[in-house]
């Protein structure tokens, strides 16, 4: 079984058939490949969806459970800490600390396009990355 | 060997009647649990139920497929009601700018 954790901008490539999509398509075709996202991440894009259209943003749920994307709605102190030192180690948004502290804590692979983001993190950890694009 | 689904189990009542043989419970996720009896059981009797409970209790949850026919049909269909992912990935830059801000004040 292979995990992968999700980010924002992982799911949002999947939602706007932006360019990758296809490659994250490909990944949920394989039933071995189990794919986390954690309640922050999802909360990222929900808020998002929600200035946007307050029914569209319900329906974000849906396409998760579809997807089979696990979610993961606890946040302990091991969480917290691992969130804590990649949010003060490389410069990054509070919700994508979580998402390599997840990944890190469940041996998972990151999907992710967020270059900026993830870069420096990963020439500089042991976390691996699944780059959409 | 006896089972139950979570909605009609009474688990107290299961645990007073202290059953001499293992329960397979199945919670609201479909997923299924042997509850083995508090005492009693030797190991061989305990291997003796387990090889007797169905394969599926053994295989990952991920035997559920995805519909990816179905999959693709949703690929896209928020692309009005979502900003971009290098939008967003440009906002996460204006977050870090104005926390690099915050502290140096």
């Amino acid at each position: 079984m292979n995990l992968y954790v999700l980010d924002a901008c992982g799911i949002i490539t999947f939602l706007r058939n932006e360019e990758g999509a296809d490659k994250f398509i490909q990944l949920l075709a394989n039933n071995n490949n189990t794919i986390l996202m954690h309640a922050l991440t999802v909360g990222e894009v929900y808020y998002d969806m929600l200035r946007i259209n307050k029914l569209k943003a319900e329906e974000l749920f849906r396409i998760i459970d579809d997807l089979q994307i696990g979610i993961i709605w606890t946040l302990d102190k091991e969480l917290l800490q691992q969130a804590s030192y990649y949010k003060v180690n490389f410069k990054m948004s509070y919700a994508d600390s979580y998402v390599l502290a997840t990944a890190y804590l469940h041996d998972a692979y990151i999907i992710s396009t967020d270059h900026h983001e993830f870069d420096a993190v990963e020439q500089q950890t042991d976390l691996c990355f699944f780059w959409l694009r | 060997m006896k089972a139950f689904s979570i909605r009609q189990a009474n688990f107290a009542k299961l645990f007073e009647q202290n059953l001499r043989e293992p329960v397979l419970v199945k919670n609201s996720q479909g997923h299924q649990f042997l509850i083995m009896p508090l005492q009693g059981q030797r190991w061989q009797q305990i291997l003796f139920h387990l090889y007797q409970l169905p394969e599926e209790v053994f295989e990952q949850n991920s035997s559920k497929k995805r519909n990816i026919e179905h999959i693709k049909t949703l690929c896209g269909s928020m692309k009005d009601y979502v900003s971009a992912s290098d939008e967003f990935s440009r906002r996460k830059e204006d977050e870090k700018s104005m926390e690099n801000h915050k502290w140096k004040k």
